[in-house]
């Protein structure tokens, strides 16, 4: 027989009892839906998963943070652990495949409002050096940080979700936010004028001499929102430039110059050594010594403003380091780590949530197995039936010169339509599924300004393997029944009633 | 001693047992026969004589247990399954008590069956079994399926579909038993006249004396024995 005659004879008796056949691949349907179903949406997981994972670049990323290791005897003073500083920057640039490296740090405040508006909400500000090819920020709406931007802001998609703009951001963009210190907060015992305070600190009269903190006075930094960040990443981080959050974390304060004022005390000391040895021998001061006197009298150390720089005295929270290629991800986070210093990457988190993916599928594929299984012995049931309602008809064909091999290949050929039948209605029906699901989705997604569209696919392979592995589970359970009937003596199979 | 290429079918003790139960049946018992090419001969004989088992080993639908059974020089006793296949396939005609068609096909399509199994295309298939359907004047019923049609012309059909791959040998297992004596007239009329224009070898088991009476020659067969 040809090829294509097998084709046109098995697909002719499948629709000799149609009933039978419809139920036996609607069987075969329920399988190859849930099969597909449940592929696809451990697919939609992973790449769901993956997307929010390398938004911004974070695939190729490596957060790095002082050791943990504790070198020192008690680290309850912070004590062994390396600051992060600009030295530890270049070192890391120095090693190969990292593209570059910023540092990040970020700031606290009582709480932030959108200016003109009441509502308070926890502030969470971040900043990095918008000059480093570091951060990719993808935007959804406005535009990234750039070079040079000073109290300018691009808002995550939790502040973006708090204030209210989630389905327009872009009305969001160019909106005043108020970044608020206020001392009656309770979340801060005091608060102090910082660099980035326009004014200086009120010159402190004689009574709080030395510099006595400022408290009592709320502390307002405004900052305009230029761009609303996509899902990824961190979402609830609030990012602005490493400049910013440099003048943010200086403080500034009157205090006498320290260096200035012992160098003074000691002159003063030596001259009222001086005059002392003059009064003890009760003869007359020199005009010289009275001069000198008079002099530095005159130049007694003055308050002034002096600026505290956190960063310069605890180093950076964290740096951030660009890899060149994923795959030189690990590489690099080793060599980091010969520094004494502490790495995350993206990679460890994929690796580990991989391993649940490749789990939950696991489980869910096995549920569909089990569909299908069923399904198998349901074309089982059908073939044998179908090889004891027409024995007569395989001793005819045996008759006519058919082989046992025709014989066996028609009725595994009937198994396998059937099986490929189930997987192809099983799959169109999962499409129409997955539209639905996607549109779901899509609203879910948008709601959350995750940047996610049509998240459930249909790849090719996926399609194909379903239809082949539909078909080859018809064709398995095909088998008997048609081996079965190749085996049937053709004198009793044309007797048989 | 005749020429050896008249003969088309000869046997040489050819035996086949059966086990009943407890009992050894004796299907044919050290047969000899030898049937001329374009012969009618009618097989009689009470019912479990071995008729319908010499009938079809000399088809190749059975294999006997001894013996030769040489069909235009060919050892068909000592073929296998896929060879056998093709000799029906190629050689044989088989037409049927009860006719044997295939419920689902059209009279056209049934006809069609044994070219599908010589490798024909479908047009071919088509014509050739067409032809077949005019040889035996059914050619206005041909899309009409076997519950459509009186039991002469599906015996008709069964014929033509005996006839598609221009058969040497048909052979006819009691082809007049479900019908009237005026339709086993015409159908026996029918064969005779393949045999006769065509030339094909003719075996026919038979009940009916008015049948056999037509044949070249009545065997009749005991026992496992032919007489």
């Amino acid at each position: 027989m040809r090829f294509f005659d097998y084709f046109r004879t098995a697909f002719k008796n499948l629709l000799r009892q149609k009933a039978r056949t419809f139920l036996t691949i609607l069987a075969i349907v329920v399988g190859a839906i849930s099969v597909t179903i449940m592929l696809s949406l451990v697919l939609a997981g992973k790449a769901a998963f993956i997307g929010t994972m390398s938004a911004n670049g974070g695939l190729t990323q490596i957060q790095v943070s002082p050791s943990s290791e504790i070198e020192g005897e008690d680290a309850r003073w912070g004590g062994g652990n390396e600051p992060l500083t600009d030295a530890t920057i270049t070192s890391i640039k120095g090693i190969s495949y990292v593209v570059d490296v910023t540092p990040v740090h970020d700031v606290g405040f009582s709480y932030m409002q959108l200016k003109g508006e009441s509502k308070k909400f926890r502030a969470n500000l971040s900043g990095y050096d918008p000059a480093t090819k570091v951060m990719t920020m993808d935007v959804a709406a406005g535009r990234p940080l750039q070079a040079g931007d000073v109290a300018k802001v691009v808002v995550g998609s939790d502040t973006l979700r708090n204030l209210g703009y989630t389905s327009h951001p872009q009305d969001l963009i160019g909106k005043t936010l108020t970044f608020v210190n206020d001392p009656e907060s309770g979340k801060k015992n005091y608060v102090t004028y910082t660099d980035a305070d326009v004014t200086d600190p009120p010159k402190p009269d004689e009574k709080n001499f030395g510099g006595k903190e400022d408290a009592g006075e709320i502390h307002t930094y405004e900052a305009e929102i230029i761009g609303v960040s996509t899902a990824g990443g961190n979402a609830y981080m609030d990012n602005t430039s490493l400049e910013w959050v440099r003048q943010l974390t200086t403080r500034k304060r009157w205090d006498i110059n320290k260096e200035n004022s012992q160098q003074w005390e000691q002159q003063w000391k030596s001259l009222e050594e001086q005059m002392k040895q003059y009064n003890n021998s009760k003869t007359k001061m020199p005009d010289t010594l009275e001069a000198q006197r008079n002099q530095l009298m005159a130049t007694q150390p003055q308050q002034e403003i002096v600026h505290e720089s956190d960063i310069t005295q605890n180093g950076y929270r964290s740096i951030l380091v660009k890899v060149d290629d994923q795959n030189n991800v690990p590489a690099v986070a080793e060599a980091i780590k010969q520094l004494k210093l502490s790495t995350t990457t993206a990679q460890d988190q994929i690796d580990e949530m991989m391993k649940m993916f490749t789990i939950v599928s696991m489980i869910l594929g096995g549920i569909g197995l089990i569909a299908l299984f069923v399904a198998a012995i349901g074309v089982v049931n059908t073939m044998v039936m179908a090889t004891y309602e027409r024995t007569r008809e395989i001793g005819v064909m045996r008759a006519c010169g058919a082989t046992r091999s025709t014989v066996r290949r028609l009725f595994t050929f009937e198994a396998a339509l059937l099986g490929f039948w189930g997987g192809v209605i099983g799959l169109a029906i999962s499409y129409g599924l997955s539209k639905v699901g996607n549109y779901i989705l899509n609203r879910v997604a948008t709601a959350q300004a995750v940047p996610l569209n049509n998240l459930i696919t249909f790849p090719w392979w996926l399609i194909g393997g379903v239809i082949a592995f539909t078909t080859i589970v018809g064709l398995l359970a095909g088998l008997y029944p048609a081996i079965r009937a190749a085996r049937m003596n053709p004198v009793d199979a044309l007797r048989y009633e | 001693m005749r020429n050896q290429s008249d003969m088309i079918i000869e046997l040489q003790s050819v035996s086949k047992t059966f086990q009943m139960g407890e009992e050894m049946i004796h299907a044919l018992d050290r047969v000899d026969l030898r049937v001329k090419k374009g012969e009618f001969i009618a097989l009689m004989g009470p019912s479990g004589s071995g008729k319908s088992t010499l009938a079809n080993v000399v088809g190749g639908l059975d294999v006997p247990d001894e013996g030769q059974i040489m069909v235009e020089n060919q050892d068909i006793a000592k073929m296998r399954d896929r060879e056998l296949s093709q000799y029906r396939n190629k050689k044989i005609g088989f037409i049927f008590q009860n006719f044997n068609l295939q419920p689902n096909l059209t009279a056209l399509e049934n006809v069609m069956v044994p070219l599908l199994f010589a490798k024909v295309t479908y047009n071919k298939r088509k014509q050739l079994a067409l032809e077949c359907l005019q040889s035996v004047g059914l050619e206005k019923r041909k899309n009409h399926k076997p519950g459509q049609l009186s039991g002469g012309e599906r015996q008709r059909v069964c014929i033509a579909r005996a006839l598609a791959n221009s058969p040497e040998i048909i052979i006819a297992d009691e082809p007049t038993g479900n019908l009237d004596s005026k339709k086993t007239g015409e159908i026996i009329d029918l064969l005779k006249n393949l045999n006769k224009e065509k030339e094909i070898t003719l075996i026919v088991i038979t009940h009916d004396p008015s049948v056999a009476k037509q044949a070249d020659r009545v065997l009749e067969i005991f026992d496992g024995k032919v007489k």
